[in-house]
């Protein structure tokens, strides 16, 4: 909370020479930054972006970023691009921060959003930054249009909803997953973020269990969980598989990823499912 | 009835021969004493006439069949070994230390049958540990111990006892009791040979001697001063006869 | 022994059937058995009767196999933990689940754990056996070591990312969400090596008299070592496979049952596999019981129950030998 103070309190200094003239080469060290910058400013005033924009699955959303330059967060490479502005998560090391005030670079920490409000402010936060306040206005009337369309024809069916492949860990309800599920009709069956076994879980009765799209076919120890037989049995028509990428990062897409997660969860159950 | 015969049997280990040339017949009856100095290969020879060392040269045979060609179990019923200093690594009781000694004689599946309940009792009370049958022979004094080993080797009535050494730390009482006992497992048509040290006891018990030196025979029959000089090197006196025998070294 | 055995499945039963019942959903007595209850009957038939079903055969596999060891080598510090054969099967069956191996085939991870906990077991004796307790152990320890690096390698390879944090739980062993796969995945292994341990009861009885005294009774060493090498692999290493690994269990369960039975080894045996069997389902209701976020593994609790008994086995045998 004090840094997202602090962190408005230090914009609202440097904004009196951010509105003199834009940056010209801006630097984002984290994904969830990276996507924002790709939305707001065009490819020739961005530096570099993270290197782990070009995963495969945020590849798919943000294309783009396969042609952008890209850093590995570290000192070197900002020493070597000078950038007149970085973007990074709140949570950078103080040693780069040290590094950036002696060298005279202006850095913006741009706080997790994890719902629309929070979306919002960090939105605007970032437009105002690299000098594109309007077109973040524009992204955040767009976000706000397409969550008024949903809240209007929404249904009264709970449609209960349990983010599973995690190991356990269900995300509970101060997360972007949250946010997203509610916006799109759905109830969570985590109050807050907590672990369920098998038995928790099918006590808690989802009628839908969604599954992240990162990692999801690799091999590995927690398929005896996910891809339990009784799972297996009582859901086989009830999965879906969601984008990871609208769970980790509070965007203006992420209303789009909520019309979408709607569609999916009204298809799903419309076939019979869950249990008994 | 069972003879064993070894001929021309030799024992390398390590690429040295322990043990060359030996020969002998051993028939029911007969107690056999193998004497000589230490690393003569008394115990090396009594392993290889077990049929428990695989000899190098030569071969052993029980009733014409070769050691090596005698199925595990029906030689383990027809001939008992002991080792040097027998151990039991677990405190089992005295009954079924001696139980041990039908092993051989188990069926392919399930414990032993009731029927030899029997002779594990008679063996206990020939050897006078009837009243210790429940107690760990890890509780029984030396003397105890020996008689309970050589008990374990008798219960399964073995036409052949090997035995090696077994009076070594025991006490003259105890000594005399096992030498007894083994001379009449022999009077009983058995054959029993055993390695000694003590030179009064072989004369007085075993009907034959057997001497070893270096590996090799250095003489056999009727222990004499003679013999004696030959495998030892030392002056000896034996007076008296039988039972009463007696074999000092004379210093020179 | 015989009551005694007959105490110990007994207890099993209780045991067995609170296991159907406990959890972090609490069950009571008429939902298992009369079946109104839908959850209840889901959550019986596929969870807690296939997790209660493996809690028995691993644990009667270590209990038995622990038995067996100590027999064999006359070692009262043997078990599969410690002479390395389940850090080899949990080497073996790292690679089969994070290579891709078991999604061809599901069998991969009992076999892959199988050969690992062969390798193991032959290594340990090839270094150890003859030499004494200490060199007995301290060749299982190297061993251990050995499959350890090994796995640390598997993981640094592995394509997912979060390999290394599951397969630091797994080491701990648990039972949690498994499924009827998993018992007829490993049963099949399980009762073939149980069948050859069993079959080593009257030669570990024999050799309480030492190798040559054996021999001289007419056991084959080397069938024993091999019935002894192989029932444990199989065993041990199918069950390793689908638990992880399990430590103590095979070296409490059998020095328990020794006391009552007259301490020959061949009369240890069933009591053991019991014990075995019995000490894991408990500890298993026992993790299912503590809530503290994700599950508690079952190594935190064998561990509870078999590092003092360690140790005071280590001080009377310090005691006891010269």
């Amino acid at each position: 909370m004090t840094r997202g103070i602090g962190a408005a309190l230090l914009l609202l200094l440097l904004m009196g020479q951010a509105i003199a003239a834009p940056p010209k080469r801006i630097m984002s060290l984290t994904v969830c930054t990276d996507e924002l910058l790709m939305d707001l400013a065009p490819p020739s005033r961005i530096a570099s972006i993270s290197y782990l924009s070009r995963e495969k699955a945020a590849l798919k959303l943000w294309p783009e970023a396969a042609r952008l330059p890209v850093n590995h967060n570290s000192a070197e490479e900002i020493v070597e691009q000078k950038p007149d502005l970085v973007l990074t998560l709140v949570y950078a090391s103080t040693e780069l921060r040290t590094l950036l005030e002696k060298s005279g670079i202006r850095i913006l920490e741009v706080p997790q959003a994890v719902n629309f409000a929070q979306i919002r402010s960090v939105t605007r936060m970032v437009g105002n930054a690299v000098g594109e306040q309007e077109r973040a206005e524009l992204l955040i009337a767009r976000m706000d249009s397409t969550l008024r369309d949903l809240a209007a024809t929404g249904s009264k069916q709970v449609i209960r909803v349990a983010s599973w492949g995690g190991g356990g860990f269900v995300p509970g309800s101060d997360t972007l997953f949250d946010a997203v599920l509610t916006a799109a009709g759905g109830r969570n069956i985590a109050a807050h973020d907590s672990y369920y076994d098998v038995e928790s879980l099918i006590a808690a009765r989802p009628d839908i269990l969604a599954f992240a799209d990162d990692y999801i076919d690799e091999p590995s120890l927690r398929r005896d969980q996910n891809d339990h037989p009784l799972l297996l049995r009582l859901f086989a028509n009830r999965r879906i598989v969601y984008p990871a990428a609208y769970a980790g990062c509070g965007l203006p897409q992420s209303a789009d990823a909520a019309r979408a997660l709607r569609s999916e969860l009204l298809q799903a159950m419309a076939k019979p499912g869950g249990v008994p | 009835m069972s003879v064993l015969l070894a001929e021309g049997l030799g024992v390398r280990k390590g690429g040295r021969a322990i043990i060359g040339d030996i020969s002998l017949t051993a028939g029911p009856g007969e107690f056999i004493a193998v004497v000589g100095p230490n690393g003569a290969g008394k115990s090396t020879l009594l392993a290889a006439l077990a049929g428990l060392t695989r000899p190098s040269a030569g071969e052993v045979s029980l009733d014409g069949v070769p050691l090596a060609r005698i199925a595990r179990r029906k030689l383990a019923r027809a001939r008992a070994y002991l080792p040097q200093n027998p151990m039991c690594e677990w405190p089992l009781s005295v009954e079924r230390l001696v139980a041990l000694g039908l092993t051989a004689h188990l069926p392919a599946l399930g414990p032993l049958p009731d029927t030899f309940d029997a002779a594990i009792t008679q063996v206990l009370a020939d050897h006078d540990l009837l009243e210790r049958k429940d107690q760990p022979v890890t509780t029984l004094s030396g003397g105890e111990f020996s008689r309970a080993m050589l008990a374990r080797a008798l219960v399964g009535r073995p036409e052949l006892l090997i035995v090696d050494e077994p009076v070594t730390g025991l006490d003259p009482v105890h000594a005399f009791a096992a030498m007894v006992r083994l001379a009449a497992w022999a009077a009983s048509g058995n054959t029993v040979i055993a390695s000694l040290h003590d030179l009064t006891l072989a004369a007085r018990y075993a009907g034959r001697i057997l001497a070893l030196k270096n590996g090799q025979m250095a003489g056999e029959g009727t222990l004499s001063p003679t013999m004696i000089r030959n495998v030892f090197g030392v002056e000896s006196r034996m007076r008296g006869e039988g039972r009463s025998v007696t074999v000092d070294f004379l210093e020179s | 022994m015989r009551s005694l055995s007959a105490g110990l499945g007994l207890l099993l039963v209780v045991a067995f059937i609170l296991s159907l019942l406990a959890g972090r959903v609490w069950l009571a007595p008429p939902d298992i058995v009369f079946g109104h209850n839908v959850l209840a009957s889901l959550i019986v038939t596929d969870l807690r009767l296939p997790r209660s079903i493996l809690a028995l055969l691993v644990g009667a596999s270590l209990g038995l196999s622990g038995a067996v060891l100590q027999g064999l080598t006359r070692n009262p510090l043997a078990e599969p933990a410690l002479l390395g054969v389940s850090t080899g099967a949990a080497l073996g069956a790292v690679l089969a689940i994070y290579f891709g191996v078991t999604m061809i085939s599901g069998a991969a991870g009992p076999l892959l754990g199988l050969v690992g906990a062969l390798a193991a077991c032959a290594l340990t004796f090839s270094l150890g056996q003859g030499g004494g307790t200490i060199t007995l152990v301290l060749a299982g320890a190297a061993v251990s070591s050995l499959t350890a690096a090994g796995i640390a390698l598997a993981l640094n390879f592995a394509p997912s990312p979060y390999a290394a944090y599951e397969i630091m739980n797994w080491l701990l062993g648990s039972l949690a969400d498994k499924s009827w796969n998993q018992v007829w995945l490993i049963l099949p292994f399980v009762l073939v090596g149980g069948a050859f341990l069993f079959t080593t009861g009257p030669a570990l009885d024999a050799l309480s008299l030492g190798e040559t005294q054996a021999e001289s009774l007419g056991i084959d060493l080397s069938r024993l070592r091999i019935a002894a090498i192989a029932g444990t692999a199989l065993a041990v290493g199918a069950a390793t496979s689908v638990t992880g690994a399990i430590g103590f269990i095979g070296l409490v369960a059998p020095h328990l049952a020794r006391p009552f039975v007259g301490h020959q080894p061949s009369r240890i045996l069933l009591p053991a596999a019991l014990l075995g069997a019995l000490l894991l389902l408990v500890a298993d209701i026992a993790a299912r019981l503590v809530h503290l976020g994700p599950e508690l593994k079952l190594g935190v609790f064998t561990s509870l129950i078999g590092t003092p008994f360690f140790f005071w086995l280590v001080v009377r045998l310090k005691r006891t030998s010269p």
